[in-house]
């Protein structure tokens, strides 16, 4: 292995990358605003909020309304620092420099979304520490180069406090690194507009489908782990728009879904029963 | 229906009885009580009927059992006997027979049966039910309140977000009811009374459902009630007589119901399908041309018609109107619970303005006169329980300010008879005993040895899967062996190309343990040293694991007195101090499971393993001085393992009592306990525990 032997493979940007139709999001606060101002600051933003409740769906409409591309992460416990930063692979007798997707975003200008950062093992979330502040430099420890990020990078992390509690939490200096969005389940007008839109279910279902997920959010930590996203509900009333009888939708979109306890399945079917 | 099946299950597992000896004995057969300690309890219970009959015999046949069905006899029996001593005696000359044959839900329901026939004055019915109890079945269209009311329970809070309590409505009411049709329902503004069971329809389905909309009228009646409705219904009833909560009472019915209409289509079918089971059509439009939306529309609409009122159907799920129980219940400070909100002032106004009423108002109301008289003694309990309350809520403001010692701790309990947590209820203290045992001391027999390289190869095998892998077609770094063995052999093999990357799963792999370890009175003996040394080889062999581990020893007397000894901490390295406190493990006093368990669930909690798994090692049932006990102890119990299951501590039960099976399916559901008899079975026990919670 000597370094004559090296090359180096960097990911070029490509069109898949660019958002060139306008995602649906309905924006319930002021959210769009605040991350636009995060973006001409280069103040990377965290969001917070449940699973399934808009988080992608906003930073696929952010990149496409600042027309900047979009690389996502999603991170698992298993995310190594060379996943993000990149390694080297062996090709045809010689090892050769593979950018990761962070790397990729900082060389490139884009937008990178770390899904569920707590998930990654703990050193992971340190190599983003100086790109978020001042600096917005990569260390690349195994190629011994420090890279300097484009003008566009900009680095966007979300998490879900309400999983696995204060278990799994962001270190502080971390968190303090960033503004905090709060996504939390839009309220239920605009949620009977979102399962409306993305579905064309009518309006009157769509709201029953909102009372059952507010019903099952009220029993998180009575049984379920989590509540009824609107990812869920979106999936549910593309069931019903196929015909399916709400019930028998209800229970393989959210049902099934939410819970393996027969006790707990037993309350999500009477919960059903009440509202259909 | 998915939740009847589950319902069933609940109680599925038949009772475990051991066969009588054929012999007299004078001394307990394996825990349970002896001959002559039946026979005097037997006699004491039957009290007049002892000398006329031969109870000997059946205190042989009850000898065989273990103590705790003989417990579990002796009560019913004593239920019983105090309605009629003749029926006291014909339960116990068949009480062997059927407690051996039926399973626990089926001698429950039996039991439960029998004391209410008798309690209904239905004497021949009770003997002739206690005579056939081979062929007891009940009717499984009954749905007993008693299993479905921690579900209902569960539905209000999805709904309202508010713990509202179900209750078996008293007796009485049901007797002097004039209103209600078969059932009856009511509420006192802060809880919901419903009927015991319902057999109306031939169908439990029907009867379930008959169930859930009585629950849904009264959720809105709590909802929509407020100190001037009651107000004016005095003055109406003072005004018309006792008709007027009649009207009142129909007229509420159909307003309600086309509330139900409106927000809850699924129940609203229900309604409509049980009107048209019952023939009743529903006259939800009978005041189209008057505004029925709010409970102040009601009672308008009764003042308009009273003097000519329409006919209205008697709805066979109409629950009863009972001014004067939420007047209680808003007296004691207890105001509708949804409509907090609601200006304090005008509820005590209100209040002051009901109790000038009040005399003329209860002259008129005789129906609830009587109900409140008789059920003076319910009242009284209830009242205990809000002096409680208010005593909680003040010392729950002044939790700040109050030094709490150090290593104390204030944990929550479960009141099953009042399906309600006390708060604040156990106080735990962590115990450091420095009365350690000399290291010399800690004999380590052969046979432990074995054990031990046993567990130890066990969970050697879980440990190599987690090593870091070679020879991977992807990972974290170049294996350079790989890349060397891959060129010397090029020619021969290009596969071996693929594989040229090491993968390091080892820190993935993060679990936390906590053992809870009941050093109560009852495990003197065998037991402890059982105990022992199951911790102890335990906390030997799981160093070799990166995992955190913790031990806790919990024992006390009473609820203020809940000891935890801290064996081993989860920062604390296992080492021959902590040996040596393993060791010095004495026999203590009872076993308070829940506050143990809610202890060292919240400890566990702290630590940040991704998997993390309560073992809780013990000897036996729940149980404390101060009617820490049976049922109470058992539910109290599962609401602790079901907290923690919760907070995702995968709790699991390790017993060395036979007669777990009776109660643990219950406390933890499915594969969640073990029985183990004795030390050696352990290796064998924890490691498929191990690898199926943590893999
Ligand atoms: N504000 C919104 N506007 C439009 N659609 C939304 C909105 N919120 C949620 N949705 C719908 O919910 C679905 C799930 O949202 P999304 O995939 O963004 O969730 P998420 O927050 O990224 O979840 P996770 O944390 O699991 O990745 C979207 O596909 C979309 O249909
Ligand atoms: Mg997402």
């Amino acid at each position: 292995m000597t370094t004559e032997k090296m090359n180096t493979e960097t990911t070029i940007i490509n069109s898949e990358n660019y958002i060139t139709e306008e995602p649906y999001y309905l924006a319930t606060g002021d959210e769009i605003e605040v991350f636009n101002s995060a973006l001409a600051e280069k103040i990377p933003v965290l969001l917070k909020g449940p699973t399934g409740c808009g988080k992608t769906r906003f930073m696929e409409y952010m990149s496409w309304y600042n027309k900047l591309p979009l690389i996502t992460v999603s991170c698992h416990d298993d995310l190594t620092t060379s996943d993000l930063v990149g390694r080297y692979l062996i090709q045809n007798d010689t090892t050769i420099w593979q950018d990761g997707p962070l790397t990729t975003a900082v060389r490139n200008g884009c937008i990178c979304y770390l899904d569920e950062v707590v998930e990654a093992r703990k050193d992971t979330t340190v190599v983003i520490h100086p790109l978020c502040d001042d600096r917005r430099i990569l260390p690349l420890e195994k190629r011994g180069e420090i890279l300097k990020a484009a003008p566009d990078f900009f680095l966007t992390i979300s998490y879900n406090p309400g999983y696995q509690s204060a278990v799994k939490d962001l270190k502080p200096s971390t968190r303090q690194r960033f503004l905090s969005i709060d996504f939390s389940y839009p309220p239920e007008d605009a949620e009977t507009r979102i399962v409306h839109e993305e579905t064309a279910l009518p309006t009157e279902m769509a709201q029953r489908l909102v009372k059952l997920a507010s019903m099952t959010r009220n029993l998180v930590g009575n049984g379920l782990e989590e509540g009824a996203s609107t990812r869920l509900l979106v999936h549910t009333a593309k069931l019903i728009n196929r015909g399916f009888d709400p019930k028998i939708a209800c229970r393989y979109g959210i049902a099934d879904v939410l819970s393996d306890d027969s006790e707990t399945l037993g309350l999500l079917h009477d919960m059903i029963e009440t509202l259909f | 229906m998915g939740f009847f099946k589950n319902l069933l299950k609940r109680y599925r597992e038949p009772l475990k009885f051991k066969l009588p000896e054929s012999g007299p004995t004078l001394t307990a057969v394996s825990g349970g009580m002896g001959t002559t300690e039946l026979l005097i309890r037997l006699e004491m219970v039957l009290n007049d009927i002892k000398s006329k009959k031969p109870i000997i015999d059946h205190a042989y046949e009850l000898a065989g059992f273990s103590h705790n069905l003989q417990s579990r006899l002796l009560s019913d029996l004593s239920d019983i006997s105090e309605t009629s001593y003749e029926h006291g005696y014909e339960f116990l000359t068949v009480s062997a027979a059927a407690i051996s044959s039926m399973e626990q839900t089926q001698y429950d329901k039996w039991v439960y049966d029998i004391k209410s026939l008798l309690a209904d004055g239905y004497d021949d019915k009770a003997s002739e039910l206690i005579s056939k109890h081979p062929s007891y079945i009940e009717a499984p269209h009954i749905v007993n309140l008693n299993t479905i009311s921690e579900k209902l329970e569960k539905l209000i809070y999805s709904i309202y977000e508010k713990d509202i309590p179900i209750l078996v409505a008293n007796e009485v009411a049901k007797q002097s009811s004039e209103l209600s049709t078969i059932n009856t329902a009511y509420t006192d503004g802060f809880q919901i009374y419903l009927p015991a069971k319902i057999s109306y329809f031939d169908n439990y389905e029907d009867n379930f459902k008959l169930f859930k909309i009585q629950m849904f009228h009264l959720l809105e009646q709590i909802q929509s009630i407020n100190p001037n409705i009651i107000n004016a219904l005095g003055d109406g009833i003072k005004n018309h007589g006792k008709h007027y909560l009649k009207l009142f009472g129909d007229i509420e019915t159909l307003r309600v119901d086309q509330t139900i209409k409106d927000n809850f289509p699924g129940v609203w079918r229900d309604i409509d399908a049980i009107n048209n089971k019952t023939d009743t059509p529903h006259l939800i439009g009978t005041f189209s041309n008057d505004a029925l939306n709010t409970i102040e529309d009601s009672l308008r609409l009764t003042t308009k018609y009273i003097n000519n009122p329409p006919a209205l159907p008697e709805l066979i799920y109409q629950p009863v109107f009972i001014p004067e129980l939420t007047r209680e219940a808003m007296k004691d400070g207890k105001a509708s619970p949804l409509n907090e909100e609601k200006d304090e002032n005008a509820i005590e106004e209100a209040i002051a303005d009901i109790n000038n009423t009040n005399n003329e108002f209860r002259q008129e109301t005789n129906l609830t006169d009587q109900m409140l008289y008789d059920d003076d003694e319910q009242v009284k309990e209830q009242d205990s329980d809000k002096q409680q309350n208010i005593e909680d809520v003040s010392s729950a403001n002044q939790e700040l300010e109050k030094p709490k010692a150090i290593n104390k701790f204030y944990y929550k309990e479960w009141d099953t008879s009042l399906k309600k947590y006390r708060k604040d209820w156990c106080q735990v203290e962590e115990v450091v005993s420095d009365n350690l045992i000399e290291n010399k001391q800690i004999e380590t027999s052969p046979h432990l040895k074995h054990i031990e390289s046993r567990i130890k190869k066990t969970l050697d095998l879980l440990v190599n899967e987690q090593k870091s892998m070679r020879f991977q077609s992807d990972g974290d770094d170049i294996d350079i062996d790989a890349w060397v063995d891959a060129r010397s052999n090029r020619s021969k093999n290009a596969d071996d190309y693929q594989n040229l990357y090491i993968r390091n799963n080892k820190s993935t792999r993060n679990v936390a343990i906590m053992f809870a370890v009941d050093i109560s009175g009852s495990t003197r003996g065998w037991k402890n040293t059982a105990i022992k040394e199951s911790t102890s080889v335990l906390c030997k062999t799981l160093a070799r694991l990166e995992d955190q581990y913790a031990v806790y020893a919990f024992s006390g007397s009473g609820r203020n007195n809940c000891q935890i000894y801290p064996i081993k901490s989860f920062t604390e390295s296992n080492n021959n101090k902590i040996q040596s406190r393993i060791f010095s493990m004495q026999p203590q006093q009872y076993t308070r499971m829940g506050a143990a368990i809610r202890h060292l669930g919240t400890v566990l909690s702290k630590t940040s393993a991704k998997t993390r798994i309560l073992f809780v090692l013990t000897d036996g049932k729940p149980d404390d001085v101060d009617s820490y006990r049976g049922q109470y102890a058992i539910e109290d119990t599962r609401r602790a393992l079901n907290e923690a299951k919760a907070l995702q501590l995968n709790p699991f039960v390790l017993t060395f009592d036979k007669e777990g099976m009776d109660y643990l399916p219950h406390m933890l559901g499915s594969n969640r306990y073990q029985l183990i008899s004795d030390v050696s079975q352990l290796p064998v026990q924890i490691s498929t525990i191990y690898k199926h919670l943590t893999s």
